[in-house]
């Protein structure tokens, strides 16, 4: 179901994947407000890409859906969905959705 | 080394892409094709699909078909392409189009796919076409070099932006082959453009599979961004 809980465990899964692969002291915590743009982030562009990919995967393997999250409509927002796990998680949740009701 | 590898080669109904394909699959890799035609005939560890490389929902399905089925993508050949012999002041914009789309928007677009797949193993191979055309300025190859030529840049560039994911990107570069990408060329203009070669001789399938091998090889793993050019040019 696209409920918030399965959106975040989604997320969650996939920085799992991401921190398997950063050193100790880089690692992305697994809260709403972790920030993944600007100054704050702990996480550089590179990693940031990895991490939405590995979102896209994790939404393929558990809504059996295929995303792609870096769209112009993402590119073209005023604020990006990018900004926290909790912006990233509702824009998720959007995309998820729109897909179901296709 | 390779057995048990899954390969996808485009542009597989015929010629080079049609012998690398038996190749691979000789080699006991599963392998996945796809072009606009059919397939002729069947072979044990052969998928294909009907597609055109530059139709990315087209191209996005049989992605996922691959990840549900072979849970993986170890490497990419990117041979489907297409030329068309003219004099650019007689070159129509739909051939150009066609060129571009083909050559190098369907490279880039399968390289993407391929990468988001070989990412989640952090390993892939990936190799591109490019061509004689570009470093000898074949006149009346205008877009098919300029697409061959954006293919090289797209090589180069990926080749770093992938690195860290385990994934090398190089390409290899033929002179020409007898298929029938050269079908329409006048044959005295293929003398001519051989006489350039360093070896003066047509290339054949086998002189592309041997540097494919070696870009692919899992033990080639420092082997990245680069162009090899057959024939000597």
């Amino acid at each position: 179901m696209n409920t918030p809980e399965a959106q975040f465990s989604t997320i969650y899964r996939a920085v799992d994947w991401i921190n398997g692969g950063l050193p100790a002291d880089r690692q992305l915590t697994k809260t709403p407000e972790t920030r993944l743009l600007g100054p704050q982030s702990v996480v550089d562009s590179l990693a940031l890409v990895n991490l939405l990919i590995a979102v896209e995967r994790e939404v393929e393997d558990m809504f059996g859906i295929s995303l792609t999250l870096a769209n112009e409509r993402a590119l073209s927002m005023n604020e990006s969905p990018f900004r926290t796990i909790q912006s990233l998680a509702d824009y998720v949740g959007v995309l998820i959705s729109e897909a179901q009701n296709a | 080394m390779l057995e048990n590898k899954v390969v996808l080669i485009s542009g597989t109904s015929r010629g080079i892409g049609r012998a690398l394909v038996e190749h691979y699959a000789g080699k006991e890799c599963q392998v996945i094709g796809c072009s606009r035609s059919p397939f002729e005939g069947e072979l044990r560890n052969y998928r294909h699909y009907r597609l055109d490389v530059a139709d990315e929902s087209a191209v996005k399905e049989m992605f996922a078909q691959i990840r549900k089925n072979e849970g993986r993508l170890d490497v990419l050949i990117n041979n489907a392409g297409v030329a068309s012999m003219n004099h650019s002041l007689l070159t129509p914009m739909t051939t150009v189009s066609k060129i571009i789309q083909t050559n190098f928007m369907g490279t880039f677009l399968l390289c993407r796919e391929a990468a988001r797949l070989m990412q989640a193993r952090r390993y892939g191979r990936i190799v591109n076409f490019a061509t004689v055309a570009v470093p000898l300025k074949l006149e009346g190859e205008a877009i098919y070099a300029a697409s061959k030529a954006a293919v090289i840049s797209l090589t180069q560039i990926l080749a770093r932006e992938f690195a860290e994911f385990g994934i090398t990107v190089n390409a290899v570069g033929p002179t020409p082959i007898k298929t029938d990408l050269i079908r329409g060329v006048p044959p005295e203009k293929l003398e001519v453009l051989i006489a350039r070669q360093a070896i003066k001789r047509y290339g054949e399938p086998r002189d592309v599979i041997q540097v494919i091998d070696f870009f692919i090889d899992p033990a080639s793993d420092f082997v990245t961004g680069q162009i090899i050019f057959l024939g000597g040019v």
